[in-house]
């Protein structure tokens, strides 16, 4: 992995090369075309050099920002975003960052007609963003390049990240790349977000509004019997128990809530990624599960009524009393809009 | 009309240049047969007992003489038994249709794969999923049946087109051409979309958690005609053995003989993948294992991989739900962690027989 530095200190030079011919020689077409000719070597070599050096730097002003891998100079406008995590991508929409290209798969959410997630598919369209043609083949760094971007997003939770994160050498030779932690909490990722982008002023007011909606529906909210426990299944059939710290259910706890101690009757459980939830035996989650109210989410494409219809989950007490709900899988790893729309499907499951 | 088949005395005799099995003799194993019965109840009980939930061996016998619904008796009997039974159905089909197969193709590397049959049966799921939204175990074990039948025709039907019949070499190559095209299909309707994939990724690795008795029940006539046809061939198989012109020497109907097969080997595999998905190395390590203790005689073999195709499914679905508590392993994943060792086992100490 070249230092961040040396990417700073070759690709200058290389821009400025073309721009001090065209200056010079107003007469000599020859040697506007020759400084040419070396440039485009020049920029040749530094492409090959792989992780040697050479890379691509922002073009006016930039500022430092905090990456997985260091620090990296971003443009301190950028104009054209390429964003490699669907679950990113949101929130650069939400800050109405200009996206070039993005990365349309979001864990659990099928894609609209435009090939976006349909909480952001609307601003891209509207952008003109570039759906990220990654399936199957991965990561495609050709679409990258071609899109021309100033800076590149990527991390975040998931798959996405560590295609990311493989391509790191790659993706820093087309523009700085600025790769970001797995975030648990959407506030997080939001602020680091705003950050990388240059966009921290619009954060307090952001928040102030999810704070505001917050307590709205609070105010109408008809609460269920506590605690809750919150629940998938995964497409592999298997049972998942989310953690009382992860982000669905601390904004049901802003909401008036009470997550169930799942970790204590799981006798502390392996987390699953970044921890926010946890795999059980269909056998244990009579245990882990019986907290008088559930909430599911459909991540696995199993509807409630299919959980409902199933005997394992049939016996749990919120499933025998009815007090099981279902929210969209936006909300298991919400970035703002997910957050804001869970609120919506909160007081629109608990009038 | 038949003159006797190939006797016992020549499937010694051949036994006898690599050295006696270890169960030489009818009483010795008939002996081991109940030894393997004995072996498969323990299997069956272990499988019934063990798992995320502790439970102790009165309960599971409560679970059955007393049902009084605790956590206990219904981990037993909603999830332990369902998977339980469709692991013995399962390893009983899929160390038959091995044996049957080896016999057939004369091959010492085949096992059901070789016709198309997994391969046809993950074209027909990837395809349900794909096309017309199927999500369910369940939902995809009839499309799953219907692939690998269709596979297996196509396969037979290459094979046999040519001049000759359907050779073992020209079945093979068939199988191995036809899976090839699936294989690619497969995946290229997995990869172009997301959604498909992360449904298919998951079956595809052979499991027995979450099937239901339905979905056995389903399976069964196509089991229990596979099995009952595998474990007739024996006799069609020895023959084989000798090679095709000795085998129609001896009067058998060699092209009736390997028809009658595949249908059971198509059956029993087939209905094997439309349950659990495709369950590798139980097809091409019971039959080996088999033959290293009851010699080549298929008469032996065939019971021998019957009851130990079960056996192995069992104990490696335990010890998938024991490795990484309280989550578990699929059992496809545990067979081929436990199944490639014990083949390099069993090549090391020299007992693959020559077919």
């Amino acid at each position: 992995m070249g230092p961040a530095g040396s990417i700073g200190q070759d690709a200058p030079a290389v821009r400025r090369e073309p721009a001090r011919g065209s200056r010079r020689s107003s007469s000599g077409g020859r040697v506007r075309l020759l400084v040419a000719g070396l440039a485009a070597l020049l920029v040749l070599a530094g492409c090959g050099g792989g992780e040697s050096g050479g890379g691509a730097a922002p073009a006016g002003p930039t500022r430092t920002v905090d990456s997985e891998r260091g620090p990296v100079q971003v443009p301190v406008t950028p104009q054209r975003i390429a964003v490699l995590s669907g679950s990113l991508a949101g929130d650069l929409f939400t800050l109405e960052a200009p996206v070039a290209v993005a990365e349309p798969r979001v864990l659990g959410v099928p894609p609209d007609a435009t090939g976006f997630p349909p909480s952001w598919s609307a601003q891209a369209t509207a952008q003109g963003t570039q759906r990220l043609a990654s399936e199957g083949a991965g990561l495609s760094i050709e679409q990258i390049a071609a899109a021309r971007p100033d800076l590149i997003i990527g991390g975040g939770q998931g798959f996405t990240a560590a295609q990311a994160a493989n391509a790191y050498p790659q993706l820093q030779q087309i523009a700085p790349t600025v790769l970001l932690p797995a975030f648990t909490q959407w506030q997080d990722q939001l602020t680091r977000i705003a950050d990388v982008v240059g966009r921290s002023d619009r954060v307090p007011g952001l928040l102030q509004a999810y704070q505001d909606r917050a307590a709205q529906v609070r105010g109408a909210l008809r609460l269920p019997p506590q605690p809750t426990v919150f629940l998938y299944q995964a497409r592999d059939g298997k049972p998942y128990v989310i953690t009382p710290t992860a982000a669905l259910p601390r904004i049901a706890s802003d909401l008036g809530f009470v997550p169930d101690d799942v970790l204590t009757k799981a006798n502390n459980p392996p987390l699953f990624g970044t921890g926010d939830s946890f795999e059980t035996s269909p056998e244990l989650l009579p245990r882990v599960a019986d907290a008088p109210t559930a909430i599911v989410l459909p991540i696995g494409q199993r509807p409630l009524s299919q959980l409902q219809a199933d005997p394992v989950y049939a016996r749990l007490p919120a499933f025998g009393s009815g007090q099981v709900y279902e929210l969209p899988s936006t909300a298991f790893r919400p970035d703002y809009a997910g957050a804001m729309s869970t609120l919506d499907a909160f007081a629109a499951q608990f009038r | 009309m038949s003159v006797s088949p190939p006797t016992a005395p020549t499937t010694d005799e051949r036994a006898d240049e690599r050295g006696t099995p270890p169960l030489a003799g009818g009483a010795a194993r008939a002996a081991g047969l109940l030894v393997g019965v004995g072996l498969l109840a323990l299997a069956t009980l272990l499988s019934l007992a063990v798992g995320a939930l502790p439970v102790s061996l009165p309960q599971v016998i409560g679970a059955f003489t007393d049902f009084a619904g605790t956590d206990a008796h219904v981990a037993v009997r909603e999830l332990r038994l369902p998977r339980t039974l469709v692991g013995i159905a399962v390893g009983a089909a899929l160390g038959v249709a091995g044996t049957v197969i080896q016999g057939v193709t004369r091959n010492p590397l085949a096992d059901p794969g070789i016709l198309g049959i997994e391969a046809g049966a993950a074209f027909a799921v990837v395809t349900s999923i794909y096309v017309l939204g199927i999500t369910s175990v369940s939902g995809y074990a009839w499309f799953a049946l219907l692939g690998a039948a269709v596979a297996a025709v196509v396969v037979y039907t290459l094979g046999a087109s040519g001049r000759a019949a359907a050779s073992p070499v020209t079945l093979a190559l068939a199988g191995a051409a036809v899976a090839a095209l699936l294989t690619a299909l497969t995946s290229a309707m997995a990869l172009l979309d997301s959604g498909t994939l992360d449904a298919f990724r998951f079956w595809v690795v052979g499991s027995l958690a979450g099937r239901d008795l339905e979905m056995l029940a389903g399976a069964a006539p196509f089991l229990v005609v596979g099995v009952v046809l595998a474990l007739l061939s024996g006799r069609a198989l020895n023959a084989l053995a000798l090679g095709e012109d000795v085998a129609r020497a001896l009067g058998q109907r060699v092209a009736l003989s390997r028809g009658l097969a595949a249908v059971g080997i198509v059956c029993c595999a087939g209905g094997a993948v439309s349950v659990a998905g495709p369950i590798g190395f139980v097809g091409l390590t019971v039959p080996h294992a088999a033959r290293a203790l009851v010699g080549p005689d298929y008469r032996w073999v065939l019971p021998y991989s019957m009851l130990m195709g079960p056996i192995l499914l069992l104990v490696a679905d335990v010890i998938g739900r024991v490795l990484v508590r309280p989550g578990e392993l699929q059992v496809g994943i545990v067979m081929a962690a436990i199944g490639a060792p014990v083949f390099i086992a069993l090549i090391r100490r020299g007992r693959l027989v020559q077919l």
